[in-house]
């Protein structure tokens, strides 16, 4: 199945939004026009709508993967007590 | 101009009411003040040891960096504003990673192998749910086969934001790279890892 130009170009400017899109991240927010557009090419990119899926995937599954790769709770517990014999030592 | 020791200081966020507490506290004596930051950094301490494990490569290393930048962060505290104290904190444990390695010059950051290594230390917060055993079977060889295949400087942006949960901003400040820098690393970095992941059949 053939692309029209027309398409094509809302494919690659909606591709490039993609990331910040799914992200909301506060330094880089889209304007709500921007955001619209995503939402209403999603609606009708399959495509698209796949690339999103995949990202989405992809971010879940490092965050799982991060979740078990986290600091434990006797690195934490030992941070905090080298902390405070510091400070102990800092207000003497 | 940076505010003084003790000053009395108006924010409109619960951070800078913390640190209201601690120049307050300043004032008081220094055992206070401690006492008044040691509460203010400690719901920090997993995302800098999280960042600094990046930094680093070693769990041993990262605990020792984190430590360090808490020292130093307490002596910089009359010149911080409150604002961001993440950030902050980001900064100076950037700062001081790179002092310590300028100083004892250790091997290079960033080896996924070592990294790998330490994870039955770092990795131990909980016990693995039946969720977690199946996905890591699943998931664990083609992850590290595709994180692994980055450029470093690829690879330390996705582990910070997207396996760690930093924002640009906090990524930003822990590499000392632009907030822009850091988008477009994220996006090639993701773009070859999700690739890999669609060769390798995970992405259908």
């Amino acid at each position: 199945m053939s692309m029209s130009l027309r398409q094509v170009v809302a494919c690659h400017r909606n591709r490039r939004r993609l990331q910040r899109f799914l992200d909301r991240d506060p330094a880089a927010p889209l304007s709500s026009t921007e955001m619209v557009e995503v939402e209403h090419h999603l609606s009708q990119c399959e495509r698209c709508t796949g690339l999103a899926e995949e990202y989405r995937a992809l971010h879940w599954s490092l965050q799982t993967w991060g979740s078990v790769l986290g600091p434990d709770d006797e690195a934490v517990r030992r941070v905090r007590e080298a902390l405070d014999r510091a400070l102990e030592n800092e207000g003497d | 101009m940076p505010p003084q020791a003790g000053a009395v200081i108006i924010h409109p966020t619960a951070e800078g009411a913390i640190l209201d507490g601690m120049q307050a506290a300043g004032t008081a004596s220094g055992r206070d003040r401690g006492s008044a930051f040691s509460e203010f950094v400690q719901p920090e301490i997993p995302v800098l040891l999280r960042v600094a494990y990046t930094l680093t490569g070693s769990a041993a290393d990262a605990e020792d960096l984190v430590q360090e930048t808490l020292i130093r962060a307490y002596r910089a505290l009359d010149g911080f504003d409150g604002a961001h104290p993440r950030a902050w904190l980001l900064t100076i444990l950037r700062h001081t990673s790179h002092n310590l390695r300028r100083r004892t010059r250790p091997d290079l950051v960033g080896e996924w192998d070592t990294l790998t290594d330490f994870r039955p230390v770092f990795g131990a917060r909980r016990p693995p749910t039946p969720d977690d055993v199946v996905l890591s079977d699943v998931l664990e060889a083609d992850l590290d086969s595709a994180i692994a295949s980055l450029d470093e400087k690829f690879r330390a942006v996705l582990v910070l934001v997207d396996v760690h949960g930093l924002t640009y901003a906090e990524c930003s400040q822990s590499l000392g790279i632009p907030v822009g820098t850091v988008m477009s690393r994220l996006s090639r970095a993701r773009d070859r890892v999700r690739r890999r992941l669609r060769d390798s059949g995970r992405f259908s």
